[in-house]
């Protein structure tokens, strides 16, 4: 399947079958925190990582009588966080207001990660974007190579090349040994 | 370590830290009825238009003249902040202008919490309208803005900022 077969799929996969549709309310309380995880990887901004995460919820919300029937809506609101996130102009904007929200009395930053940790993260934010992406999507979402495919709107075997060229570059910049896994 | 253990030990670090994170309400968070919600919106917004009063009277405050002010190399008019990166344009191209009714006192006191460190300051700069046949006008008022303090410059956003279609400027504290 080619990465345009699979960004069709992501945006019709409609299930006629399904009667019973999830709400935009359940859906957002389920995917809340991931979404945040997600962006904030991907970002590294402590401030606008809810915000980044908001902002996608909204566009859920505005488009869900279409979004709600896909047959994971998950997989859109992840793409629209990964591209948003990793976006300089987005993410300036996510946090400057995030900060006019945190003086205002109704924000507070997520708190921040342990030094060796924050490493780790810092290292895959300094990856190319695609490679970024799908290390995040891969270790912190624990998704299927073909999940992340369907996400990302790639082939299968475009993710795993940048899965492998994550790894190895992940691997030299921190100084560890990787396993060779590629599911 | 591995790559595979260094990631998986980030990972759940990540996620024991954000694991109590509660979902705030959305604006405008509703469920069914979506089309009902945007047909109201639409018509609190042509009635705003048509019966909105030329610029605002009551709230306004005289100018600011010992406001510091400079022309940039567009002639844009902007409100020096001190963050550089997050000045306030007050005469310039629509672009990045407010819209007409977003500045009015009422609506950026109703985004000023109390106790935070917001406020409402004017800021008396040109503001957008649409006209009735489509064009863009750019017109003065006196308006108003959110102004914010901030411990120490670290806390400057890197760009202008604007919510919820208000410019926000930003001072820092002892100024």
């Amino acid at each position: 399947m080619t990465g345009a077969d699979n960004r069709r799929s992501v945006r019709n996969s409609v299930d006629p079958i399904v009667l019973s549709l999830e709400t935009f309310e359940a859906f957002y309380r389920r995917e809340y925190g991931a979404a945040v995880r997600l962006a904030y990887v991907l970002s590294g901004s402590r401030w606008g990582a809810e915000d980044l995460a908001q902002e996608a919820f909204i566009a859920a919300q505005q488009r869900w009588h279409e979004i709600g029937r896909y047959s994971n809506p998950g997989s859109w609101l992840r793409l629209v966080i990964a591209n948003r996130s990793v976006s300089l102009y987005r993410r300036k904007l996510a946090e400057g207001r995030a900060l006019v929200k945190a003086l205002a009395g109704s924000r507070k930053a997520l708190e921040a990660s342990q030094p060796e940790f924050e490493e780790v993260w810092a290292a895959v934010r300094k990856l190319p974007q695609r490679q970024s992406q799908v290390i995040m999507l891969k270790y912190v979402e624990e998704q299927t190579l073909q999940e992340i495919a369907e996400v990302l709107g790639l082939s299968v075997p475009t993710v795993g090349t940048h899965l492998q060229r994550a790894r190895k570059a992940l691997a030299e910049s921190l100084g560890t040994m990787t396993e060779e896994k590629t599911t | 370590m591995t790559l595979e253990t260094r990631l998986s030990a980030a990972t759940d670090e990540l996620r024991q830290r954000t694991s109590d994170l509660v979902p705030p309400d959305l604006p405008g968070r509703r469920e069914g009825f979506p089309y009902a919600w945007i047909a109201v919106g639409l018509g609190v917004l042509l009635a705003s238009f048509i019966l909105w009063p030329s610029p605002i009277s009551e709230q306004s405050l005289a100018s600011d003249t010992s406001r510091d002010t400079y022309t940039d190399e567009f002639g844009r008019v902007w409100y020096a902040t001190d963050c550089p990166s997050a000045d306030v344009l007050l005469v310039g191209s629509a672009d990045g202008l407010p819209m007409k009714g977003h500045t009015s006192f009422e609506r950026v006191q109703s985004y000023v919490g109390d106790g935070g460190r917001a406020s409402v300051v004017p800021r008396n700069g040109q503001v957008w309208e649409r006209l009735g046949d489509g064009s863009i006008s750019v017109t003065h008022v006196d308006d108003y803005m959110i102004e914010v303090t901030i411990n120490d410059e670290s806390e400057c956003p890197q760009m202008p900022i604007s919510n919820n279609g208000i410019p926000v400027a930003f001072r820092l504290v002892g100024d």
